[in-house]
């Protein structure tokens, strides 16, 4: 096992520099090790056969649904072809993950006012579009009351992702009636039944509160509804399915079989993508790309919506190895095989495959630019508006990739790095002269050398075998391991052990609303090594978290007052 | 003693007369039980009907110079909010911008008010308002700068210390807006507006909660005076749907107490927030049935375009924050809300600038020398704030300007960009709060004081009967005196 490797890989790491303190130069290294230490992710190779520590389960939950999930659940509903309200409350983010987020995630006044707004838009388009009312609610005949009772019977299970109380159902009727009476018309009636059921915190919100689990007296389980829920956000990454509710009506779902079934019927459906979409998404922080900004007077081949296009990018490359090649995810960073529409081939100097859209093509395999780390939506994304920078290159790399804590710069401090000068003309041998100083050198060791690999492309992500008139030297080392360039740095990143240990790590956090802790370390450490072993395949690894116990357990409450 | 004690006009004018009297117990009584438009619809049998009454100046002297109290005031709950010698309401703002100043460039000459005292280089674009400003020069935030600018916007903004979670990191309390908002945004259809030129602003409600911005001037438009806004004089359109939507917000708002036994504490504080914002929103839209407040200066403003794309890679920086700042001082001289923040730019923000070979926050860090490119950068930020503080003063109110009627707070996160530095954090007030703060005053702190000395007597100032603004090392029980008139 590779596990507990770790902290010694990085003490006999990058010896790029001799700085006069030693101990200062490790200071972020030996932190973060200390708090692996701590953490219990253990710190010696075990020899005897492994025992996982057990699983403390989590408190209950009651997460929001991020803006993502939410439009997806109310089109999965009523129809993909609904406009869907474009501002919603901003989601919360922990360590780029919204799913983290979302369980800390509050709703503002403003907030409250979106979600109004937005209910209000989608019922209007529900009961404006022709024909549409008719599908979805056949009911001729009968009282405008049991029509509205039909309405809720047959919505609110994949809306709310359960069933409507007869109190609740009661209210929305109301509601609808009131209207009718108001305004005159059925369809008025259901209007306003639709607002009311899209503006519910069962639909904002995923109440995860358990009941007492009859096969571990004394703990509790998400009940099979919750579970349904949770598992049709995680795999499906919007509402259940009829299916699911079905399985979730009936209780089977609590058979792991069962469970195992749907899971895995989940993950061949389209909407899997989605799912896989939105956790790469989060993961590798591409939400921020449509904000891309670049001096065109120094980047020719920006322009605005080149970001977004960046992001699609590396979201289809996600798609192309979980879905199609149900490949080992190393290959995420390792591969030349990519998806370019014309701006994105330009700025790779490869031909585009298609004339429109998005085109595979595999990139020169005498170039060095490879996988994840060669992409637009990183380089670009992690430079400045008019240069490209090793540091925040190395930061992502550190911590989105391998799951490493970066401190924060230290306040009140000279942060200018030096200018060029003939002596130093690149922007390397800059960053290697602010590492003399010691009050910088603690961090910048730590995060600059694995962006020196990739000084070859520039802000934009183009290549250059010049910065500032001189030669880049791309080589440098990365816990311990040296690479000469890009395509060797993409090597030492897909074969370091954190990487691994992160996938696995950032995959339960997006599941499970919450990062792992205290209680999951057996959990996950357990789901790491069934990763390894199984080739490194996101699709297992995504059943493996959603069959682990950690996805449906709760801890019994404490009493509250 | 009101215009509405019309002495022997026509009989139009008495039923006139009758209804301003209503619109007054609306307006003075938050909670008013019964609406004129209820009370026409009771008359008429239930019908909907809209009847239009004459433009009324209930509020207003002969001069149409006062907001008058009602004659009945006396016997109806006091108003919560500051209210200045005229009788306009005391407004607050936020004017912010990201990255700081170039502090020995920043700080005025001379102390003291009047001709004591001279503009520095960095605030003479706001020259023309020298005479309704204070600027406050030598204080420093007492909060630990654990997180680069980050703490610097917390420590200012809430004068607390920020609140971290791992790498995470959030306000540890309210920022300033929110807390005037408490209270001077009680009886306005908008309990506060967040307007942004770049980036998501800083308004939190408390920890992990940030108000959302708008960005867009053409989606601010549509939420300010679109459908439901009702002009001064002109009667709101009857609409029975408003009732409907309030139901259902009791519906939320019952839903929400059902789970509420379920969750633990952190997740039933979330709720109550949920819950707070339903019924903040059910008190809007009791607002909309009600009939304007009949305010002289309130216009339509000119409807923004869609959108106001970058030209070469620059966002148009200038003109969005001119055209936020318009519909700002119309919501303000409406009454939509009496407490607006305006989001220049952010902590951090690497926006490029007019004129800068690099982004803004690049720039402070690796511009050397002087910086003259920040310095630039700087005077175009005070320059929108002056186009700013030019839109407010633009409104006349009474014998002065909405302005006059102001506390508008001019700030930024750190004082010397390319050290975080937290001492001498700039910090300029514009407005004298209906003359509650002194003006054309430069007030130099001896000695450091904490920043939130000045942030609570604007507070104060602005109505809120605080008893301390801040907490752990940015607390304070006081004011600064110097500040206050």
């Amino acid at each position: 096992m590779m596990v507990g490797t770790t902290g010694r890989a990085r003490r006999g790491g990058d010896r790029l520099l001799a700085v006069p303190d030693a101990l200062r130069q490790r200071r972020c290294a030996d932190l973060f090790v200390a708090l692996l230490c701590v953490a219990g992710a253990g710190c010696d190779t075990p020899e005897e056969p492994k025992t996982y520590a057990a699983l403390a389960p989590p408190a209950a939950a009651w997460p929001r649904l991020t803006r993502e999930q939410y439009r997806a659940v109310v089109s999965d509903v009523f129809g993909d072809d609904l406009a869907l309200p474009s501002q919603l409350e901003p989601d919360a983010s922990i360590e780029g993950m919204f799913a983290v987020g979302a369980a800390i995630a509050t709703v503002s006044n403003r907030g409250v006012e979106l979600y109004e707004d937005g209910a209000r838009g989608i019922a209007r388009q529900i009961v404006e579009k022709s024909g549409r009312l008719g599908d979805l609610l056949p009911c001729g005949l009968g009282s405008r009351e049991a029509c509205l009772q039909a309405l809720v019977d047959r919505y609110a299970p994949r809306l709310w992702r359960r069933p409507a109380t007869a109190e609740e159902r009661g209210r929305v009727v109301a509601i609808g009636l009131k209207a009718g009476t108001a305004l005159g018309t059925d369809a008025d009636a259901i209007e306003y039944a639709l607002v009311a059921l899209l503006q519910a915190p069962q639909l904002l919100y995923r109440a995860e509160v358990g009941e007492p689990d009859p096969e571990s007296k004394g703990s509790l389980r998400l009940t099979s509804f919750e579970l349904a829920g949770k598992l049709a956000l995680v795999l499906a990454g919007g509402a259940p399915d009829a299916e699911l509710i079905a399985r979730a009506a009936d209780g089977s779902l609590h058979q792991p079989k069962v469970l195992r079934q749907e899971a895995e019927r989940l993950l061949k459906l389209p909407s899997a993508r989605r799912a896989v979409r939105a956790f790469a998404s989060q993961w590798l922080h591409l939400d921020g790309l449509e904000g891309l900004n670049k001096d065109p007077t120094i980047f020719k081949h920006f322009s605005t919506d080149l970001g977004g296009a960046a992001r699609e990018e590396t979201l289809r490359l996600v798609e192309w190895l979980v879905f199609d090649q149900d490949a080992d995810m190393r290959d995420l960073i390792t591969t030349r095989t990519t998806f370019v529409d014309r701006r994105l081939a330009a700025i790779y100097d490869v031909p585009a495959a298609v004339e429109d859209g998005y085109g595979q093509v595999t990139l020169p395999a005498s170039g060095l630019r490879r996988g994840l780390l060669g992409h637009v939506s990183f380089l670009a994304s992690r430079s400045h508006p008019v240069s490209s920078s090793a540091t925040l290159r190395g930061v992502f790399i550190r911590e989105a990739l391998l799951c490493e804590q970066v401190p924060l710069p230290p306040s009140n401090l000279n942060t200018a790095i030096p200018e060029a000068s003939a002596a130093a003309p690149t922007l390397k041998e800059r960053l290697i002269a602010h590492m003399l100083e010691p009050n910088c050198n603690g961090c910048h060791s730590f995060t600059d050398p694995p962006g020196f690999g990739l000084e070859n492309f520039d802000g934009i992500g183009r290549y250059r075998s010049h910065d500032n008139g001189a030669l880049i030297d791309p080589s440098g080392a990365i816990d311990g391991v040296q690479f000469k360039d890009a395509v060797e740095l993409a090597d030492a990143v897909a074969n370091n052990p954190n990487y691994r240990k992160c996938l696995v790590e950032k995959v339960w956090a997006f599941a499970n609303n919450r990062r792992p802790g205290k209680g999951t370390h057996g959990t996950l450490e357990r789901l790491e090594d069934r990763f390894g072993d199984a080739g490194m395949r996101l699709r297992a690894l995504f059943v493996d978290v959603v069959m682990d116990p950690s996805f449906r357990r709760l801890a019994v409450a404490k009493a509250t007052p | 003693m009101s215009a509405d004690q019309g002495s022997g006009g026509p009989k139009s004018t008495l039923a006139a007369a009758a209804a301003s009297r209503w619109r007054a117990v609306r307006r003075l009584d938050g909670s008013a039980p019964l609406s004129r438009r209820t009370l026409l619809r009771g008359l008429l049998g239930g019908a909907a009907i809209g009847i239009g009454l004459p433009p009324l100046d209930a509020f207003f002297d002969d001069h149409g110079e006062r907001w008058l109290r009602d004659p009945w005031a006396p016997l109806l709950p006091r108003r919560a909010h500051a209210e200045g010698a005229d009788g306009f309401p005391v407004r607050f703002g936020l004017f912010f911008w990201g990255n700081g100043t170039l502090p020995e460039r920043w700080t005025p000459k001379g102390e003291g008010q009047g001709d004591a005292w001279q503009l520095s280089e960095q605030l003479a674009p706001l020259a023309a308002f020298k005479k309704k400003l204070c600027v406050v020069s030598g204080t420093r935030l007492g909060v630990p700068n654990s997180v680069p600018h980050f703490a610097g916007a917390a420590g200012i903004l809430s004068g607390r210390p920020v609140k971290l979670a791992g790498t995470d990191h959030t306000f540890g309390g309210p920022s300033i807006d929110q807390i005037i908002a408490a209270t001077a945004g009680k009886e306005t259809r908008f309990g506060s507006l967040e307007l942004a030129v770049e980036g998501n602003g800083l308004s939190y409600n408390g920890p992990n909660s940030q108000n959302p911005v708008e960005k867009s001037a053409h989606k601010a438009f549509a939420r300010l005076f679109g459908k439901g806004f009702t002009l001064p004089g002109e009667d709101p359109i009857p609409d029975p749907t408003i009732g409907l939507r309030r139901s259902i917000l009791d519906g939320v708002a019952i839903d929400c107490e059902q789970v509420r036994g379920k969750l633990g504490a952190a997740d039933q504080l979330r709720l109550q927030a949920h819950l707070d914002a339903v019924r903040s929103l059910e008190k809007r839209l009791a607002k909309l049935e009600e009939d304007p407040p009949n305010l002289a200066a309130c216009k339509l403003p000119a409807k923004p375009a869609e959108a106001y794309p970058d030209i070469e890679g620059r966002p148009q920086l200038v003109l969005r924050s001119q055209i936020m700042a318009e519909l700002a001082a119309m919501a303000l001289a409406c009454d939509q809300t009496r407490v607006v923040s305006h989001w220049l730019t952010h902590p951090v923000s690497n926006v490029l600038f007019t004129g800068a070979v690099s982004g803004h926050h690049q720039l402070t860090h690796d511009e050397p020398g002087d910086q003259p490119q920040v310095h630039a950068i700087v005077l175009q930020c005070m320059q929108m704030a002056a186009d700013y503080l030019k839109a407010l003063d633009a409104i006349p109110e009474g014998n002065g300007t909405l302005l006059d009627h102001m506390a508008v707070l001019l700030c930024s996160e750190v004082s010397l960009g390319k050290t975080h530095s937290l001492e001498e954090m700039p910090v300029v007030i514009a407005g004298s709060a209906s003359g509650k703060l002194k003006t054309d005053l430069h007030y130099r702190s001896k000695g450091g004081e904490n920043t939130s000395k000045a942030l609570m007597s604007i507070v104060r100032a602005c109505g809120v009967d605080a008893a301390t603004f801040g907490a752990d090392d940015g607390l304070t029980k006081d004011g600064l005196a110097a500040i206050e008139a």
